[in-house]
């Protein structure tokens, strides 16, 4: 995020949550916020543009073994988090963490500033393209470990210490110890449409 | 005598079998896991001889992070040494005060390294709330220091920039070690050596070095020791990068023990940095035995 202030990186592969993370960088004082966006990957022609990619690394549940009445205090907890008056009002003071899944988000994105603004940007095209159905999921948005240690290693290239080619073959390297050592999380299928 | 003997060993015991526990067992699995594949998660190994020590020595993070130690150790030798050795004969001829300004120098030894750390980075480094976004907002937009960067954002700059951190942590220990040894220069010497007009580099060539000599050639050797077993400052600042500019053997190995799984290479990368402590260990050992038969 560092390299990404200063011009020095021209992009970030990161969740939406990294805009947490932008709140050290970017704000209205530095009058820089017109330089950080978010895309969603992937993007490629012939697949609907947005399509955003949804990481679902962890669940909100219930214990089935506490009592009937924690139970239903923890419902209600869930039940006021996945509104949108819980997603912006901890946006507005917490920008970038507190993207719960929700199914509409109707605000007024000009009654937004700073990353709340962008966050809530991305928020709401990212539910735009989950309603029209263009979303891909994984059970986890991480790499295996090896692998996803050699991404890091993306601050090399933008800093002219590594080649593209040597990035890559880095990071096939990598993945191929991954795989080799059973580390390589299984890709469920994807569900048939209507299934 | 049997009897004695038994008590001995019991006496002895808890301190040999706390040393096994948490010395020699790790030590020794350690050195065992370095010929290995462990992930750190499985049960199961597999010995693979020295693959681990083929793939890191072919890695050039690897010698990189080796360079980054060894300049690390080379400044560390030399910045806090010449600025203890200089402020521990400022303190020599100063009176009472000298308590005051031993404790005002230890203030950042004492605290926790994640303290003196996360100080520099939130109240000096931070580009929002730091001192460096307010320095940045002293020059107007088109100054060629406007688009003043936090040093730790180069790979040219950052290695330098958290060993200067660290010696500003480090530098009042030495001063308070070498201000101890100074203090023990018999006087008479020190007396003699001014009637016959010695100036004050002559006196500390010739009459404080020679005596707090033992003192800081310990100091060399234990400095070279923790040089390159270096970790917090490195880690919490950076993280050992950008772009592995300030990669630090042990930031490597944590990366790969930690984060890539690779326990083995991990291990590897372990022991080789101990190898460096070793020699550092028994170059004092051979000075120590040489200095007793002299």
């Amino acid at each position: 995020m560092s390299l990404l202030e200063s011009n020095d990186a021209p992009f970030f592969f990161g969740p939406s949550l990294v805009f947490q993370f932008a709140t050290s960088f970017y704000s209205e004082e530095d009058g820089n916020l017109d330089n950080l966006g978010f895309f969603p990957l992937p993007s490629r022609a012939g697949l609907p543009s947005p399509i955003f990619l949804l990481g679902t690394t962890a669940s909100l549940s219930i214990n089935a073994y506490s009592p009937p009445e924690v139970q239903d205090a923890v419902g209600e907890i869930i039940d006021r988090m996945m509104t949108q008056e819980f997603l912006v009002g901890m946006t507005e003071g917490w920008p970038g963490y507190w993207g719960v899944p929700i199914s509409a988000l109707d605000i007024n994105l000009a009654d937004f500033s700073g990353l709340s603004h962008g966050f809530l940007s991305a928020i709401q095209d990212a539910i735009a393209a989950v309603n029209a159905g263009n979303f891909g999921y994984s059970p986890s948005t991480f790499f295996p470990p090896a692998t996803q240690t050699a991404f890091f290693d993306i601050d090399s290239v933008w800093l002219g210490k590594l080649t593209v080619e040597e990035f890559l073959a880095n990071v096939q390297t990598a993945y191929e110890e991954d795989k080799a050592a059973g580390l390589v999380a299984p890709v469920p299928p994807p569900v048939a449409k209507g299934g | 005598m049997r009897r004695w003997s038994f008590q001995y060993y019991l006496l002895l015991a808890p301190a040999v079998l706390l040393s096994v526990a948490v010395v020699l067992a790790p030590g020794l699995m350690t050195a065992y896991v370095a010929f290995t594949d462990w992930n750190g998660v499985s049960l199961s190994m597999n010995w693979i001889g020295t693959v681990n020590f083929e793939k890191i020595f072919a890695d050039r993070v690897f010698w990189q992070a080796l360079g980054n130690n060894i300049r690390w150790t080379l400044l560390f030798l030399t910045v806090p040494v010449g600025i203890g050795l200089l402020t521990a004969m400022l303190l020599l001829k100063r009176g009472r005060t000298r308590t005051v300004y031993q404790m005002i120098y230890l203030g950042p030894y004492v605290l926790a390294p994640v303290t003196n750390a996360i100080l520099w980075l939130n109240i000096i480094l931070n580009p929002v709330s730091g001192l460096l976004r307010h320095v940045r907002h002293l020059f107007p937009r088109d100054s060629p220091l406007a688009p003043l960067r936090s040093p730790l954002g180069s790979p040219d700059t950052a290695l330098y920039f958290v060993a200067m951190v660290d010696i500003w942590h480090y530098w009042g220990f030495l001063t308070v070690i070498y201000l101890a040894a100074l203090r023990q220069t018999p006087q008479e010497l020190v007396e003699a050596a001014t009637v016959e007009g010695a100036g004050v580099l002559q006196l500390f060539r010739f009459i404080y070095l020679p005596t707090i000599l033992p003192t800081v050639l310990l100091m060399f050797v234990i400095i070279t020791i923790f040089s390159f077993l270096t970790f917090e400052y490195v880690y919490i600042m950076t993280g050992g990068g950008p772009a592995h500019g300030s990669e630090m053997l042990s930031t490597y190995a944590y990366t790969l023990a930690f984060n890539a799984l690779q326990y083995g290479k991990a291990a590897a990368t372990g022991l080789v940095m101990s190898f460096f402590g070793l020699a550092a260990s028994m170059f004092y050992v051979w000075m120590s035995r040489r200095e007793v038969s002299a």
